[in-house]
């Protein structure tokens, strides 16, 4: 009975394979209807994918192409497949998607360059940077003239405080970046931030005034001010912040740091001026009113320094800020109290 | 699979709490920071409280406390006194003596197990024959080759390490005195070197008795302590040697004796250097590198608790100039 029934079996499976022509074609035509499969009865395009994605159609690609879509893309393509989908997740805000998605496409092709750059900067930018040195360290095996990649490692080696290794890549990126380049700013300003860290203000400064002349902008301003600051040059520092406001004066770090420098300084009518074109823009901004009660406190007015300096303790947006408020209040409180009470 | 696992969930956690940052723009709690430290930085020592940097022990580990040095130097983090055990005595006595971070690691870099010592095969062999332990009198001669022929007074900052007198289980601080032969027996690993004979006491590794020296850096004056520690991982550890038994019964020890040094510090950097044996000492640049992630990791935190410490000492200079005057409310000095 048991040997009937394999007989049976085997000449089953032997005659679907033989008439495989006859029920291959509407089972998958069948299949190509069930809504979340996403997959066309007609071999899969690489060029539906690059036009969709070149037309910015990322929720059409995150919906309908899935990991056996992919697959279905001829071979020299399936990487980029890969690329492009991890691309739309970020474009979309989900860059755990995008993760997963490089990070399969990295196993599958560990020499794209395009993928690993992906997936190094995705770290990169959440300070994942022992990951994302790894994978800047392989693609410049792979391609050692790469400069994302000598950029990227520059950076991440700067975030895991190796400035020494940073320096080298910076340098190895320096001689590649061509010149003039608007989109190298940030790149020229961030050397010059880690030659700071590293001591050499003279090659920082140097580094920022090149691209105070070839394309000025704010954020130069606001590091050649730093710069200047930690050198004692206090005048030249808030000068600084000056053309920095000039060129952005939507930015209120910039307005809360010129006022906190000026009261710092002694200049307390400038600084009050500062704060109140600040809070006319934000009311209720944690720092502006931590300098108001710095100066209060200053100027010999406990009370009102106290008052304010309970609420910003309190505040949750600034977890820092409330530390301090909390130990400048806890102090101001004993001092005001033994001053009352000495004889 | 439980790597990836990790590295996704250390991914999503990155992630949130990187939202939402405006590209380009500081954070008040940055800003303030930023801003407070440099009013700190501006204070005479004698006005803001006074920094102990205590260094662990750890064998080869213990290079990481190069990496830290490294850092705070860059940060402008001010460090007053300096104590240390074994290695960190050995690192924290050239510090105190001076030596930029750049000598520190190329010392690091070049340091070997058998340097200072007669480690070698004919050692090990008249070790397990005649039971006669080795020597670590070279060692003495190594570290005043690089600090010099210094007492400790002559330092550049003050400066203690520890050992244990194998006779009475004391903990013994040295502060005083010839820095080399301090040092040496602070170093001197039991079971291994004979005990070093000096000032009428046997002297052994002090990471036997005291891990991370803190009660040490106050006893120099430090008010506020950041300690660098470099435990090794002994859950990991598969004892296959001689060495490998001594090391893990010395983590073991260490890790119970620092339980309450943990708690007395005011801050602490710990090194995720706990895969590093003792003996490792071809690792040394790693450990550096390590030790320098570690602490770039934390120095914004330390720089933030150094502040709120400081409180005091910045209102008290506020007051100056203004026509308000406080009371002053300096905290006293711990002895």
């Amino acid at each position: 009975m048991k040997q009937t029934f394999l007989k049976k079996l085997t000449k089953l499976i032997v005659g679907m394979i033989l008439v495989k022509p006859l029920w291959l074609p509407p089972f998958s035509l069948g299949i190509s209807f069930w809504p979340h499969m996403g997959v066309s009865s007609k071999k899969a395009s690489f060029d539906e994918l690059k036009g969709w994605f070149d037309q910015g159609k990322c929720q059409k690609i995150v919906r309908d192409v899935s990991d056996i879509w992919l697959k279905q893309i001829s071979t020299p393509y399936q990487n980029k497949g890969y690329w492009y989908l991890g691309q739309c997740h970020e474009k979309l805000g989900h860059p755990d998607k995008a993760l997963a998605t490089y990070q399969v496409g990295v196993q599958l092709y560990p020499q794209d360059k395009e993928l690993l750059l992906a997936l190094a900067n995705l770290f990169h930018r959440v300070e994942l940077d022992r990951e994302a040195r790894a994978l800047f360290e392989s693609l410049l095996l792979l391609d050692p003239a790469h400069l994302q990649a000598n950029i990227g490692l520059a950076e991440s080696y700067k975030k895991l405080g190796l400035l020494d290794k940073a320096l080298i890549y910076y340098e190895a990126a320096s001689k590649i970046l061509k010149p003039g380049k608007a989109d190298g700013n940030a790149f020229w300003l961030e050397y010059a931030d880690v030659l700071c860290q590293n001591g050499q203000w003279e090659a920082a400064e140097n580094s920022i005034r090149k691209i105070l002349e070839s394309s000025p902008n704010a954020e130069a301003w606001v590091r050649l001010g730093k710069i200047q600051r930690a050198q004692r040059q206090k005048a030249r520092s808030l000068e600084s912040l000056e053309q920095a406001q000039k060129l952005d004066p939507e930015r209120l770090d910039i307005q809360l740091m010129y006022s906190l420098w000026l009261e710092a300084d002694g200049h307390h009518n400038r600084s009050l001026q500062a704060i109140q074109a600040i809070l006319k823009r934000d009311p209720f901004n944690p720092l502006a009113h931590w300098i108001l009660a710095w100066h209060a406190m200053k100027s010999g007015k406990p009370a009102e320094s106290l008052q304010k300096l309970s609420s910003l303790s309190e505040q949750q947006q600034s977890p820092f800020l409330a530390q301090v408020s909390a130990a400048m209040k806890l102090e101001l409180q004993k001092r005001t109290l033994s001053s009352t009470s000495s004889p | 699979m439980m790597h990836r696992t990790l590295i996704y969930v250390l991914f999503l956690i990155s992630w949130l709490s990187h939202l939402p940052l405006v590209h380009g723009t500081e954070s008040p709690d940055t800003l303030l920071r930023d801003f407070l430290w440099e009013e700190l930085a501006e204070l005479p020592a004698s006005q803001r409280p006074k920094v102990g940097l205590v260094l662990s022990g750890g064998g080869a580990r213990g290079f990481a406390h190069v990496g830290t040095i490294e850092v705070l130097e860059r940060a402008g983090f001010p460090v007053d006194v300096v104590a240390g055990t074994s290695i960190g005595a050995i690192v924290g006595s050239m510090y105190a003596s001076g030596a930029f971070t750049a000598k520190l690691k190329e010392l690091a870099r070049a340091a070997r197990f058998d340097q200072g010592t007669n480690l070698n095969r004919i050692g090990l062999i008249r070790l397990m024959v005649t039971e006669s332990l080795l020597s670590t009198k070279k060692m003495e001669n190594y570290i005043q080759s690089v600090v010099g022929n210094k007492q400790f007074h002559e330092l550049k900052k003050p400066f203690a390490c520890v050992a244990m007198d194998l006779k009475t289980g004391e903990r013994i601080i040295f502060k005083e005195g010839w820095v080399a032969p301090a040092v040496r027996a602070s170093m001197n690993l039991p079971g291994l070197f004979k005990p070093v004979e000096y000032r009428h006491r046997y002297l052994v590794d002090g990471g036997v008795v005291d891990y991370i020296p803190v009660d040490a850096a106050r006893q120099l004056g430090a008010q506020y302590v950041l300690a660098s520690i470099t435990e090794g991982d002994f859950s990991q550890t598969s004892v296959t040697n001689v060495l490998l038994y001594l090391q893990q019964v010395i983590d073991i020890r260490g890790a119970l004796l620092s339980k309450a040094s943990r708690e007395s510090a005011n801050f602490i950097v710990e090194h995720a250097v706990g895969d590093i044996h003792f003996h490792e000492f071809t690792r040394s640049g790693e450990a550096v590198e390590r030790g320098t992630i570690a602490t770039q990791e934390r120095l914004s935190k330390a720089k933030e608790q150094y502040i709120l410490f400081s409180m005091p000492y910045l209102m008290t200079s506020w007051k100056k100039g203004t026509q308000f005057d406080y009371e002053a409310n300096i905290p006293k000095k711990i002895n």
